[in-house]
């Protein structure tokens, strides 16, 4: 593991065993994450895109262990998260924090503001009564609010402000890593772009690495260095952020941009637009082949057959596209790659 | 869900106390527990101490509940009586408490095989009537409260318990849950702090209840003389010791009467306002 590598992921796999009714009866296992193998860079942010159901989110409580891996190991700077118990787990947690989704179900109704960014303040680093509220005090105005608000209860809160109570409580235990699961999503637009400039105002001040798991292709360009888009547990396409989102190399991934509606329709968008149809399969009976071939509109005999690997793609990063190893036996003319980006469809080695 | 944080707040005391009969609950239970505390200081005199020259005297400027007959003053009598009315009650809710509360939240917390020990353990306790447990009881080690109480509170132990568990249940799931478990702060502080406090307007709700309750089986044991033992008197063995005489002093089985209809009334009463008003607002 190189050095500036703070977080790595290797070949997570989670299943999730179907199992209902009183005599447990099997109706088969669902794999959420399915050997995804990635890596958090020192004050750099990686972010994970995928449509709801792709496993990004269960990859982001895999890497904090909220749930154990059922394969794959989670190193945080050369421990293994997975194998960690008790103490030396919460040790490791205090080092990765998370910021959720809903701030309306993230923070404890019973307790005040004060306390909820408290508490991990004076667990990790041992700091009580004042020493305690002076900390929560400036963690406050350094996610914008005001110290009058440590007294006040969630439901006293706006759900932007009550964000950045989710953010203040995160940065209390001085971690290292940031994974905001779909951090923006339940927020009005006024207010996502407040937090997400928050987000990076707080991780060039702090110097924190983050992952960014989101469904928003645009909002994850907007904040990431680097992307990685998944697709039914695995992860389809990886690379900088701008090559990523500029020249696709893998089908959904233009998919998932044209779904993106453009502010200016002259800037961009030479290409033509990929539309998916149809739902991603279930999980629990995944395709033999590409996992994404039901639905991709170039497929052709081995998407069905066998599993893409990763292969690097001009520009930086990898994808996992027969596409681009053997696109020109697709008879070039009419599909030739170009559907979602002519420069980028020739295969290259 | 909101129902931990209406209760932590003053507002739903000031609720309670603004509905006519939560008010007259509280009031009537503060001085009955006042009178209780300092009623050894007021007694008119010692409620043991007899006068055979003045056996069921009605009541009067000098005796107000009357004397009973072996000529000891009601009113003291009934005064020490109900602190050891009131102990005895809460000593049995204190013990449902201890031994419903712990394993409540381990059977919702862990889950499992653990939860279904638990909860069958919880299930043959249950089948048992209180009152006849405590019967049983008695029988096996011999009249007296303490014995009545601590066994009448194990009994109520399933019945906490399942609230418990239910709302640890409940609450496990919660994101918030989920996000105090990541900011890496240790699991008894994450049961206590995060998921506990979501079973006290519930548990609140089913003590005064249970309180209510307690207080008539207290009543029963001591009145068939397998309570308190003579000479002290709870509320319960003063109705049973005056009812040889019912018809020379109805009086003496009155006061004591009417003191444990009201206050189990008040219990009840106050049960129903607290849950009114924690399901209210979770509502407005």
């Amino acid at each position: 593991m190189s050095d500036d590598v703070v977080l790595a992921g290797i070949d997570l796999v989670k299943d999730f065993s179907g199992r209902t009714g009183l005599i447990k009866r099997s109706t088969g296992n669902v794999r959420a994450v399915d050997h995804v193998t990635l890596e958090l860079k020192r004050g750099r942010t990686l972010g994970l895109v995928g449509e709801s159901g792709s496993g990004k989110s269960t990859v982001g409580r895999l890497l904090l262990r909220l749930i154990d891996v059922s394969d794959g190991a989670v190193l945080l700077n050369d421990q293994d998260v997975t194998q960690s118990k008790h103490r030396s787990l919460r040790k490791l947690r205090s080092a990765m924090q998370m910021v959720f989704q809903d701030p309306y179900s993230s923070l404890n109704p019973t307790m005040r503001v004060g306390d909820i960014i408290g508490e991990p303040i004076s667990y990790h680093r041992g700091l009580r009564g004042t020493a305690r509220d002076n900390e929560v005090e400036r963690l406050l105005v350094s996610v914008g609010l005001a110290v009058e608000q440590a007294r006040r209860f969630p439901d006293e809160l706006s759900g932007g402000q009550r964000q950045r109570v989710a953010i203040a409580r995160a940065l209390g235990s001085e971690p290292d890593i940031l994974v905001c699961d779909e951090a923006v999503s339940a927020l009005d637009i006024s207010i996502q772009s407040q937090i997400l400039n928050l987000l990076l105002h707080l991780q060039s001040e702090f110097g924190l690495t983050m992952l960014f798991v989101s469904h928003d292709l645009s909002v994850v360009r907007h904040v990431s260095h680097d992307i990685a888009v998944m697709y039914l547990g695995q992860i389809v396409e990886y690379g900088p952020a701008d090559r990523v989102a500029d020249q696709p190399a893998h089908p959904y991934t233009a998919a998932l941009l044209s779904a993106v509606p453009q502010a200016k329709p002259s800037s961009r968008r030479t290409s033509e637009k990929v539309i998916l149809e149809g739902d991603p399969p279930s999980p629990s009976a995944p395709p033999k082949g590409c996992p994404f071939v039901s639905r991709c509109p170039f497929a052709f005999e081995p998407c069905h057959e066998f599993r893409p690997a990763h292969t690097p793609v001009n520009g930086g990063g990898t994808v996992a596209c027969h596409l681009q190893t053997s696109g020109p036996t697709l008879g070039g003319a009419s599909l030739g790659g170009a559907a979602f980006d002519s420069e980028k469809s020739a295969t290259k080695h | 869900m909101a129902s931990g944080t209406e209760l932590k707040r003053k507002g739903i005391w000031r609720r309670i106390l603004s509905r006519g009969p939560g008010l007259a609950s509280v009031i009537y239970l503060t001085v009955l527990i006042g009178l209780a505390i300092f009623g050894p200081l007021i007694a008119p005199q010692d409620p043991n101490q007899n006068d055979l020259r003045a056996v069921l005297e009605p009541p009067s400027i000098e005796h107000w509940l009357g004397t009973d007959a072996l000529g000891r003053d009601a009113l003291s009598r009934l005064l020490f009586a109900s602190q050891v009315s009131l102990l005895a009650t809460a000593q049995a809710v204190a013990v449902g408490l201890l031994v419903g509360v712990l394993p409540g939240v381990l059977a919702g917390y862990l889950g499992g095989i653990i939860d279904t020990i638990i909860s069958r353990i919880a299930d043959v306790l249950l089948s048992f009537p209180s009152l006849i447990l405590a019967l049983g009881i008695v029988a096996i080690l011999g009249p007296g409260l303490t014995n009545a109480m601590t066994a009448i509170g194990i009994a109520y132990g399933p019945r906490f318990l399942r609230i418990v568990r239910g709302q640890i249940l409940f609450v496990r799931g919660e994101t918030f849950v989920e996000a105090a478990i990541s900011t890496g702060i240790p699991r008894w502080r994450v049961i206590w702090a995060h998921m506990l406090p979501n079973a006290w307007p519930a548990l609140i709700i089913q003590i005064s209840f249970m309180l209510g309750l307690t207080l008539i089986i207290e009543s029963s044991l001591s009145f068939l003389g397998l309570g308190v033992q003579p000479p002290n008197a709870s509320w319960g063995s003063m109705i049973g010791s005056s009812k040889a005489y019912i018809e020379l002093a109805p009086w003496l089985a009155f006061a004591p009467g009417l003191v444990i209809f009201f206050t189990s009334l008040a219990f009840n009463t106050l049960g129903d306002v607290l849950r009114d008003e924690v399901s209210g607002g979770r509502e407005g």
